[in-house]
């Protein structure tokens, strides 16, 4: 009867197991390559990338930080130019190839200090050539403070209400939705400016290369104005004001 | 561990090999010499060996940068065609560890497989114990790989090339050292880049064993 039971419970985490496994083909080598560089052209080196392929659709940005969705099939390092030569194994039915880079083995900070990780899915960007994924360069961005400023000027008797939110973490490029699976990597805020206020200041770290979304409302007996703006970060020096 | 402490270390276990061999021999070189050999001590049909293998990966390819390969097992057995003539099977058999993945890819360990027909010819008369055979080989390599409960195969074609030196000790047993070199050309699809790093790998493949004599 133990047996049985353990047959079965074996045979049931076999077939669960190779659902999503990937297998590799066999006499295949799959090259990746690419350059990091920062947002002013200078080579990144000495930054971590791992390649991962999975079965599943959609993109689970959380467990791929996890290591938990897909198998990894190729890992380096960039050489002191910032150009990566990674060889991969090549997987059988992936839905998904990924590249995290310049992140820790978990959770969502970068490597580097200061500079952001980045996931790109790049299984519909880029073609397979040679048995090669020439990914060229990226962009590793800066994770820079930002000041978002709210003044009152000439509007000395409505209240404003507004919300702000911001990516603080992790770059994401190519076929990656973050939010459909959760794992959303953007942070919020909200708050508002009373008649007795005159300026209202929030700091955060945000991309240097992302926006921040800021929507508001100028309440007087019921809205009498409502906005939303996108606010590019590097078109900025560091901050926003925004005055009414 | 460096190359030279590699060599100190195989150098080492041929060594504890032949030790156990010599006292064989000796003693066995004894009798001969107190009995008179039959003609049919030389007539044999066939011979099989089975040694220790001390594979050593070289030049630039995958293996020899990016494994840290293990010692194995060598066997052949081969017929007599004629006074001079052998052919025969070779099998030889070892494992590597992946040193090197961002080289290599995400391979935990590889199991290294070489099969031969094998073509020799004995380059001393029959009626000596010592004999020295010349012998060349083709036939095939597999690489098969794990990635944790993964398995994957590479494959290629490969030739081989040795030098036997065997010294008979009585009708059936007596020991060998063979020097041989295996080249693999494989059938790895991969980008015109890693052409010289997957395309072809090169073996020095030394063994010591014993040789059984099949009358």
């Amino acid at each position: 009867m133990k047996k049985a039971l353990f047959g079965f419970c074996l045979l049931t985490l076999l077939a669960f197991k190779c659902e999503n496994d990937i297998e590799f083909e066999d006499n295949q080598r799959l090259l990746l390559k690419a350059k990091l560089i920062d947002s002013e052209s200078n080579p990144f080196g000495n930054v971590p990338v791992k390649v991962y392929a999975t079965k599943q659709y959609g993109f689970d940005l959380e467990a791929a930080i996890r290591s938990d969705f897909g198998e990894l099939i190729g890992s380096g390092v960039s050489d002191a130019q910032g150009n990566i030569a990674i060889t991969a194994l090549k997987p059988l039915n992936a839905s998904n190839v990924y590249a995290l880079i310049n992140f820790y083995d978990s959770g969502f900070n970068g490597f580097k200090p200061g500079t952001a990780p980045l996931a790109f899915n790049f299984i519909n960007e880029i073609d397979l050539k040679d048995n090669t994924y020439d990914i060229e360069s990226i962009v590793l961005d800066r994770i820079e403070p930002f000041q978002l400023n709210t003044i009152r000027n000439t509007n000395q008797t409505d209240t404003l209400q507004y919300s702000w939110s911001y990516n603080a973490g992790v770059k994401i490029l190519g076929d990656t939705d973050p939010y459909f699976y959760g794992g959303d990597v953007r942070e919020n805020g909200f708050d508002e400016l009373l008649p007795s206020e005159q300026i209202n200041t929030h700091t955060f770290n945000t991309i240097e290369s992302d926006t921040v979304l800021f929507e508001y409302n100028i309440i007087n007996n019921g809205i009498v104005e409502t906005g939303q703006l996108e606010i590019i970060v590097n078109e900025q020096s560091g901050s926003f004001e925004f005055e009414f | 561990m460096n190359n030279l402490a590699l060599l100190n270390l195989n150098f080492k276990k041929f060594g504890a090999v032949f030790l156990f061999l010599l006292p064989l021999a000796l003693y066995t070189q004894k009798n001969d010499q107190e009995n008179q050999k039959p003609d049919y001590y030389y007539d044999v049909l066939g011979q099989v060996k089975i040694g220790f293998l001390v594979p050593s990966a070289y030049g630039n390819n995958f293996i020899s940068e990016g494994y840290d390969t293990w010692n194995g097992v060598h066997i052949d057995a081969q017929i007599k065609l004629r006074e001079r003539l052998l052919l025969g099977l070779q099998y030889q058999a070892f494992k590597g560890r992946v040193t090197d993945q961002e080289l290599v890819g995400p391979i935990d360990a590889s199991g290294i497989t070489h099969f031969f027909a094998t073509f020799g010819y004995a380059l001393l008369e029959k009626r000596n114990n010592f004999q020295i055979e010349g012998n060349v080989g083709f036939g095939g390599v597999t690489l098969r790989n794990e990635n944790g409960f993964r398995r994957f195969n590479d494959n290629g074609f490969a030739i081989m090339a040795n030098v036997n030196f065997s010294y008979r000790l009585n009708y059936w047993l007596g020991f060998y050292l063979s020097v041989q070199n295996n080249w693999d050309f494989w059938s790895i699809e991969r980008p015109s880049e890693l052409d010289d790093i997957f395309g072809k790998t090169s073996f020095f493949m030394p063994s010591l064993g014993v040789k059984f004599y099949i009358l």
